[in-house]
């Protein structure tokens, strides 16, 4: 399977992931902004207290005209109490209604030309900066028997920004997490639900490539179906396909094999009593006949056995012993009338396989065997079951063999070295390939760097008997 | 020898009248299974050659038909197909033997002969290969028109060589037919018998080749110059 498509997977992660992070920040946010509001509020309240409790305790007496001294009023508790909080540092400034300090920090007089003076008895609250510390201040002014008293308390936030970021972080980590476990989850259920899906394509990896049965429909989940239904309508077109192809081959063997075997036994009947001239001109005709008559019939092969999609059918144990037995008796006079001696080294060798497929293959083997060796040669049959218990087959002859730069292309159709004197199809070696391939066979040229000719090796997987 | 050729291609049916003419057979052609079966009732053919794309019935229909009929005569089937389905189904059917298009001529003429002797071995008839005859009435051999005199073995041996050409018969099958129930023939007596046969051939066409590691064939000397 190709990787560079994105897996469902990793799809899936991503399009839940990004958004979730998105929505989970925005969260976030929010949720600081709210305990940063609740904080405030709080600090808001109790620095009001502080305020009131300031205003009210430096009314001035009622049989007291002068306030000059107020801040006798406040008693050292008094300020001690409000001072003393362990985070935060609270000071505060009492100012009269004509805007003279009464009593507190004068520090905080720099503030008064940036506040509003507001309406009397309703807190105005700010952030400001002292110090270079963040502080929150209220300003809020008093009247009490007709002295106004305007009041300012400050207190620096470090409390209530510690407080909004613990609010916001306890509701935070576990969007975090929750977060992580919903991607584990969908990592793991996706994996779960692709099961299905991975079995699928081994079965389909493990097919014998001939195999056209309809894929299993129930075994697979919903959505998967309808990619199944269409792998088994493709099954099925292709199988027409095959079988449409092999009759045609049928018909056309018989269109092209019987007229070529008219024609050829009429040239050699008009050879017998044709006076020399002509005989000479009818010998070239029939060379010519029977390289076309050879080239037709392995074309045809191929096409058969490239086109024999259900031949598993076809396939037998059996002993190529017996197969190269009968080769003896095909192979004998051709070899004769080339001056060629066959020697026989055949031992039960049990292969499962086409009998007809693996003739063909040790009749190109043979043929070109015969055709490449020398008058007076030997080709050499041999078979038998290797150390390591695989069935070989393997044909030697005492040709001129085949250079290391052309046993790359040999298997190639109609590839002819340049040297090529012998006639031949260029299609030979081609099927031994092909039929080799449909047993799982590997085709090998054996020492070729001795120049005693070509020896071809088939060799077969273990024997595994059929039933 | 009377031979029967059932085929609707012409160019390939005249030329094979030739043939077989020249080898000596009488030689008759029909172009379809229907006309073929009547012939056959009422001729004794000793050899039927039949096409198995034959137009209206085919082949493998008519060799059925031959045999359903009780007719014991010899069938060699020529055909253009060579997958191995047509030659079981043909062999299944009834034939004897196959042969794919375009085939060699000589090879031909030597399975017909093949078949028509093995067909005569049944009978108390003679059968022949070029000078060499057998009559197996008499258990009586001639080469050339003399007497050949011959072992019981090397009868069983000659006999076996002969009903199997122009095929290659193994040793050990060779063995085989000889073995008897109380006694095993070992290779290496056969390998004696061909060569006490090939004395008693010398001089004449008909020799016994040795095929190296696998056996003999009985052959004219005429075949391995023949092209």
């Amino acid at each position: 399977m190709s990787n560079r498509m994105p897996t469902l997977r990793a799809a899936l992660v991503r399009t839940v992931l990004w958004p979730a992070l998105v929505l989970i920040l925005a969260s976030a946010a929010l949720d600081y902004k709210h305990a940063s509001d609740v904080a405030r509020l709080a600090q808001d309240g109790m620095i009001f207290k502080t305020a009131v409790a300031l205003a009210t305790r430096l009314s001035p007496d009622e049989e007291d005209e002068s306030s000059a001294d107020l801040a006798e009023h406040l008693s050292l508790e008094d300020i001690a109490m409000i001072k003393t909080d362990p985070g935060d540092e609270i000071r505060f400034l009492v100012l009269n209604s004509k805007g003279a300090v009464l009593v507190g920090d004068s520090e905080l007089q720099i503030f008064l030309p940036l506040l509003v003076h507001g309406e009397v008895e309703k807190p105005s609250y700010s952030d400001q900066t002292l110090q270079g510390e963040e502080i929150r201040l209220v300003d809020f002014s008093h009247t009490s028997r007709g002295e106004t008293q305007r009041v300012l308390v400050t207190e620096t936030s470090h409390k209530r920004l510690a407080t909004a970021r613990t609010l916001a972080l306890n509701t935070v980590w576990p969007n975090v997490l929750l977060l992580l476990a919903v991607m584990a989850l969908i990592h793991m259920g996706t994996r779960k639900a692709l099961v299905p899906l991975e079995k699928l394509s081994q079965s389909i990896d493990q097919r014998e490539s001939e195999d056209m049965t309809p894929l299993p429909l129930p075994q697979v989940p919903g959505e998967i179906q309808s990619l199944v239904g269409a792998i088994n309508r493709l099954l099925v077109r292709v199988e027409a396909a095959s079988t449409e192809q092999q009759l045609f081959l049928s018909s056309a063997a018989h269109q092209l094999r019987t007229p070529l075997a008219g024609m050829h036994m009429q040239i050699e009947l008009a050879l017998e009593d044709a006076p020399p001239p002509v005989r000479q001109r009818l010998t070239r005709v029939l060379g010519g006949m029977n390289d076309l008559i050879q080239c037709t019939q392995q074309m045809l092969i191929l096409a058969r056995s490239s086109a024999l999609t259900n031949s598993v059918h076809d396939f037998v144990d059996m002993d190529l012993a017996e197969l190269l037995e009968d080769a003896a008796s095909t192979w004998l006079d051709a070899a004769l009338s080339h001056s060629v001696e066959l020697v026989f080294e055949i031992h039960p060798t049990r292969c499962t396989g086409s009998r007809w497929m693996l003739q063909q293959l040790l009749n190109n083997l043979i043929d070109n065997g015969i055709k490449h060796s020398p008058q007076g040669g030997h080709v050499t049959l041999s078979c038998g079951m290797d150390p390591d218990g695989r069935a070989y087959v393997q044909v030697q002859d005492q040709g001129p063999g085949i250079s290391p730069q052309d046993q790359a292309h040999v298997f190639e159709p109609f590839f002819r070295n340049r040297e090529q004197t012998v006639p031949g199809s260029g299609l030979g070696l081609t099927i031994v390939k092909e039929v080799a391939d449909r047993h799982h066979a590997l085709v090998q040229f054996m020492d070729t760097q001795i120049a005693a000719g070509l020896s071809v090796r088939v060799t077969f997987p273990r024997f595994k008997p059929l039933h | 020898m009377r031979v029967l050729l059932v085929e609707d291609d012409t160019m390939l049916a005249d030329g094979l009248k030739d043939v077989f003419a020249g080898a000596g057979f009488m030689f008759d052609q029909l172009t379809t299974a229907e006309s073929a079966l009547g012939a056959m009732e009422l001729t004794a053919f000793d050899l039927v050659v039949i096409d198995l794309g034959l137009p209206g019935m085919d082949g493998l229909e008519l060799i059925r038909c031959v045999r359903r009929r009780g007719l014991q005569v010899p069938i060699l089937i020529l055909t253009a197909r060579d997958g191995l389905d047509d030659r079981v189904r043909g062999l299944n059917g009834g034939a004897d033997d196959y042969m794919v298009k375009p085939f060699a001529t000589r090879e031909l003429i030597a399975r017909a002969q093949a078949l028509i002797r093995r067909s005569q071995s049944n009978s108390h008839s003679v059968i022949s290969l070029g000078s060499l005859q057998m009559d197996m009435g008499v258990h009586e051999a001639c080469l050339g028109g003399e007497p050949l005199p011959l072992t019981g073995r090397e009868w069983n041996v000659l006999q076996s060589l002969l009903l199997a050409a122009p095929r290659v018969l193994s040793k050990t099958k060779l063995a085989d037919s000889l073995s008897q129930w109380d006694k095993e023939i070992t290779t290496n007596a056969v390998e004696i018998y061909v060569s006490r046969l090939r004395t008693k051939l010398q001089g004449s066409p008909v020799l016994i080749r040795t095929v190296h590691g696998v056996g003999y064939r009985l052959e004219l000397e005429a075949t391995s110059n023949v092209q």
